[in-house]
C-alpha cells in the first residue's frame, strides 16, 4: 500500500513541480544563451543591457521560487490531507503511518530534487560548467560523505515533520486552520529550542565532572581526529533521528486519536 | 443474522456542544436505511465517525463486528458530502486509485458508468462541472461490492433530473446482501425506496422504524411525518 500511495503522491505532485521545472529551465537557458551574446553592449544597445539584467534577475528569482515550491508542495498536500482530500485518502484502507511516510518521503525527494535542479540551473546560467572543478570523492571519505548526506536527508525530513505536526495540531480546530498552523509551527519550534537548551544545560552540569577527568587531547590522539569528527556526526545523526521520531509520533497521535476532518 | 452496522452510545462533543449524544442503533444486511434529520442533527458527524474520519468522544461503532479501522474501511464504501477526489487527477486516475486500494472495486463497472455519463478517462476532474464531479464520485462509490455503503447527502445540491439519476445508480448498484445508509433531508425523493428510517434529533436517535410500519402507525407518509416531527 505504501508503494501505491507513493505512486499517486509523486504523480499528483509531479504534475505541479515538473511543468514549473521545465519553465525555470527554459528561462535559465534563455538567460544564459542571451547573456553569452549580449555582453558589453551598453554603448550600442543600452536597452538590451537593461533587458538582459532583468532577465538574469528573473532567472535568479525563478530558481529561488522553484526551490520553495519543491519544499512546500508536500506541506500543501499534507494540509489538504487533513481537509477535503482526506475524505477520500483517509477513507482508504491504509494505516495512518503510511500516509505520513508517503508525505515525508515525497517531500524529502522533491526538496533534494529542487536543490539539485537549482544547482544545475545556476551552472547553466554561469555557462561555466567544468567537470574538472568537481573533485571526485576520495574512497576514504565515502562513509564521511554518506553520513553527511544522511544527516541532510533526516534534517529535511525533520523540517517537513515539524510543519506536518503544526498542520495536524491545527486540524483539531474547525476554523482558522491555516493561521493556527502557522502559529503552531513557531510555538513548536520555540518549545523545541527551549527543550534543547534545557537538555544541553543538564548535560553540561551533570557531565562536567565526568568530562573534566577525561584527557581529550589523549583521547583524540588515540582515536584519530577523523574518527572523532565521524563519531560526532554520528551522534548528530542519532539526535536528529530521535527528534524526527518524536515529531512523527506526535503527528501520528493527532492523526489517529484526534482526527477531526473539517 | 448479525447486524452489519452497530452504533453503541456514540457521543461526539465539540467543546460544550454535543453533535451526537449517546446514539444507539443497529442495521441488518440487505436493508436500505434513510438517516433522516434536519440540518445540525448529527447525520454527517455520525457517518464521518463510521468512515473513520473523526474520533468519537465516547461510544463505539462496529462494522461487521469490528471497530472502525483499516479492515472496516476495506468493506465500507463511503460517499462524503463534498468533492474529495483530487482535482488534479483525470477520471482515469481516479478509477485506478479506487482499483488499486479497494479489492472489491469493479473497474469495468465504473468505466461503463462513467461512459454513460459521457466522461472520458482522460477528462480532468477540475474541468468537470460540480454536478458531474458529484455523479462521478457516486459512480466510484457504487462500483464497489462493499458490505456497507454510507452515503452522506447524495441528493443534496443537485437538480431533480440528477436526483433521479443518482437514485437509480444507487438502487441498481448496491449488492443485495449489503446494507446502505443514506443521509438526507429530501425525504420525498427517496421515501419509496427505503426499507427503514433512523430519525435523528439534536444528536439523539428519535426513532428507528421500518418505513411500512411507520406509515401504518401514523397514517401518513414519512415525508409528512418528518415535517410534523421537525416542525419549527
Amino acid at each position: 500500500m505504501l508503494t501505491k500511495l507513493l505512486h499517486y503522491e509523486f504523480r499528483a505532485t509531479g504534475r505541479i513541480v515538473l511543468p514549473i521545472a521545465a519553465g525555470v529551465l527554459v528561462l535559465n537557458v534563455l538567460a544564459a544563451v542571451l547573456g553569452y551574446f549580449i555582453q558589453n553592449t551598453a554603448d550600442s544597445m543600452p536597452l538590451a543591457g537593461v533587458a538582459m539584467a532583468l532577465l538574469t534577475f528573473a532567472a535568479y528569482i525563478s530558481r529561488l521560487v522553484f526551490f520553495v515550491i519543491c519544499y512546500f508542495v508536500e506541506v500543501r498536500q499534507f494540509y489538504r490531507l487533513l481537509g477535503d482530500s482526506g475524505y477520500l485518502m483517509l477513507a482508504l484502507p491504509v494505516q495512518p503511518w503510511k500516509h505520513i511516510a508517503t508525505k515525508v518521503i515525497c517531500g524529502t525527494v522533491w526538496t533534494l530534487f529542487g536543490a539539485l535542479f537549482v544547482s544545475l540551473c545556476a551552472a547553466i546560467s554561469a555557462l561555466s560548467y567544468n567537470a574538472a572543478e568537481f573533485s571526485p570523492v576520495n574512497p576514504g571519505d565515502f562513509w564521511f560523505c554518506a553520513l553527511l548526506l544522511l544527516i541532510l536527508v533526516v534534517c529535511i525530513a525533520g523540517a517537513l515533520l515539524h510543519m506536518y505536526l503544526a498542520c495536524a495540531f491545527a486540524a483539531q480546530f474547525t476554523q482558522q486552520r491555516l493561521l493556527i498552523s502557522i502559529a503552531a509551527y513557531f510555538v513548536i519550534g520555540f518549545a523545541g529550542q527551549m527543550a534543547a537548551l534545557v537538555a544541553v544545560a543538564i548535560f553540561a552540569f551533570r557531565g562536567y565532572k565526568y568530562f573534566n577527568s577525561v584527557d581529550l587531547t589523549a583521547t583524540a590522539a588515540s582515536l584519530g581526529s577523523d574518527n572523532i569528527v565521524f563519531l560526532i556526526l554520528l551522534a548528530v545523526l542519532v539526535l536528529v533521528v530521535l527528534v524526527d521520531a518524536l515529531l512523527w509520533a506526535l503527528t501520528q497521535w493527532f492523526m489517529t486519536k484526534r482526527l477531526n476532518l473539517a | 443474522m448479525d447486524a452489519v452496522y452497530e452504533v453503541h452510545g456514540l457521543t461526539k462533543r465539540y467543546g460544550r456542544s454535543a453533535a451526537l449524544n449517546g446514539v444507539d442503533f443497529a442495521v441488518m444486511p440487505g436493508r436500505l436505511v434513510g438517516l433522516l434529520g434536519p440540518n445540525g442533527s448529527g447525520k454527517t458527524t455520525l457517518l464521518k465517525i463510521s468512515a473513520g474520519l473523526l474520533q468519537p468522544t465516547a461510544g463505539s461503532v462496529l462494522i461487521n463486528q469490528t471497530p472502525v479501522g483499516v479492515y472496516t474501511k476495506a468493506i465500507t464504501s463511503y460517499l462524503p458530502d463534498r468533492m474529495a477526489l483530487p482535482t488534479e487527477f483525470t477520471a482515469g486516475d481516479a478509477v485506478s486509485l479506487y482499483n488499486d486500494f479497494f479489492a472489491d472495486f469493479d473497474k469495468a463497472k465504473a468505466l461503463a458508468m462513467l461512459s454513460d455519463l459521457g466522461i472520458n478517462s482522460r477528462d480532468k476532474i477540475d474541468a468537470m462541472s460540480k454536478g458531474t464531479q458529484e455523479k462521478m464520485q457516486l459512480c466510484l462509490t457504487m462500483s464497489r461490492a462493499a458490505k456497507l455503503y454510507l452515503l452522506d447527502e447524495p441528493l443534496g445540491g443537485v437538480d431533480p433530473a440528477a436526483r433521479d439519476y443518482i437514485l437509480s445508480t444507487i438502487l441498481h448498484n448496491y449488492s443485495e446482501d449489503a446494507a446502505l445508509v443514506l443521509s438526507t433531508h429530501l425525504i420525498g425523493d427517496i421515501e419509496k425506496v427505503l426499507d427503514e428510517v433512523i430519525l435523528l434529533q439534536e444528536g439523539k436517535v428519535l426513532r428507528q422504524a421500518a418505513v411500512d410500519e411507520l406509515r401504518e402507525e401514523t397514517g401518513e407518509s414519512v415525508d409528512a411525518y418528518f415535517r410534523e416531527v421537525y416542525k419549527c
